[in-house]
């Protein structure tokens, strides 16, 4: 083993030697080159490196699109929530009758939304027939492109004491 | 002759090198755009969140509000203050006895109405009402009528009790449009 990087490192010498001198350097044709041959090397890299970083801010941009609906949905399911619970609190009886849905206080109940919210809230008879009952929004932040939506559907006695079914619709952003 | 070697091999290796890190990058890319592509939940086109056991208790307990007339042995009258749960158990037991859904035929126009009023838009809805031990395969009655299977299906369901005291299942069915005509073909 040591006599065989003995010789190994002797050969080195000498090649190290060889190429020092002058006398043994030839002009010809067949020294690598490197310049052509580097250059698509060069491109693949830059290009994986590219796509690399391209997917990953198109990734980390949509997660937090995502996201930002996520909370935002969860935000209009726990409001609609409210007002279906709001609508509902009558002890001894069974269905809220329509001119209570349309005393709810929606903006007491919209307290609750975090800063900086909008809110829009509709209240439609949605059988027997279509009706609007009541209608209701926040104008202190414009309508904005990121809204959602939820809806619930609860029951409600009309004026002739049938049982009719009331959407319940909001919209925040 | 050391210089011949060294072009063919270290050019070869570094193109080879450099494709191999191209490709593991495609590679890496496609996973993190597929990571980014999570799972919707339980909605259909457009993000509408679809609950068919929402809108079958609302539709349940919500009165007929139509006046018509039940031909049967005696006329039965309906006033359109019944809720939908006691004409469909009045229904059900007619037939769990032996008689057809035809003398039923207006309250089951007026059930047919009041579903595609109240389904989201773009939407199939299917009411099928069946016996506890009985499959849904093989309903008493299903209105308009029963989907094609293998259809994609958002369902509800709910007990009401019939007017021998049994207890009934009653299944909401909301089928994609789309696909309940793929699942038809």
């Amino acid at each position: 083993m040591y006599g065989r990087c003995r010789r190994m490192l002797h050969v080195g010498v000498r090649l190290e030697r060889s190429i020092s001198d002058p006398k043994n350097v030839r002009k010809d044709e067949d020294a690598v080159g490197g310049f052509f041959e580097d250059l698509p090397v060069l491109v693949l890299v830059l290009c994986g490196v590219a796509t690399i970083i391209a997917a990953s801010i198109w990734s980390s941009g949509r997660i937090a699109d995502e996201r930002l609906d996520e909370d935002l949905r969860e935000t209009a399911e726990r409001f609609a929530d409210r007002l279906v619970e709001a609508a509902q609190l009558t002890e001894g009886v069974e269905y809220p009758t329509i001119d209570k849905l349309r005393a709810l206080n929606i903006t007491r109940l919209a307290a609750g939304l975090p800063e900086d919210t909008g809110y829009a809230v509709s209240l439609v008879q949605v059988f027997p027939s279509l009706e609007w009952i009541l209608q209701h929004g926040s104008r202190e932040k414009p309508v904005s492109e990121d809204a959602c939506a939820s809806s619930r559907l609860v029951n409600a006695v009309d004026e002739w004491s049938r049982v009719v079914i009331v959407e319940v619709r909001v919209v925040v952003w | 002759m050391f210089g011949e070697r060294a072009r063919k091999d270290s050019g070869q290796l570094a193109l080879l090198d450099a494709t191999v890190f191209f490709a593991a990058a495609i590679l890496l890319s496609s996973i993190v755009i597929s990571f980014s592509f999570g799972p919707s939940g339980e909605t259909g086109a457009g993000g509408t969140r679809i609950d068919a056991n929402e809108i079958l208790v609302a539709l349940l307990h919500a009165s007929v509000a139509e006046r018509f007339e039940i031909v049967l042995d005696e006329p039965l009258m309906v006033t359109g203050s019944e809720t939908f749960a006691l004409c469909l158990s009045l229904e059900a037991s007619m037939v769990m006895a032996g008689g057809s859904t035809e003398p039923f035929q207006a309250m089951n126009d007026v059930i047919r109405d009041a579903l595609l009023m109240l389904s989201p838009a773009g939407f199939l809805p299917c009411l099928a009402v069946t016996e506890k031990d009985r499959g849904l395969q093989d309903p008493l009655f299903a209105i308009p009528e029963m989907l094609p299977r293998g259809a994609e299906v958002y369902s509800g369901s709910a007990w009401i009790p019939s007017s021998t005291g049994e207890e009934l299942l009653v299944v909401l069915m909301l089928v994609p449009a789309l696909s309940a005509e793929l699942a038809s073909v």
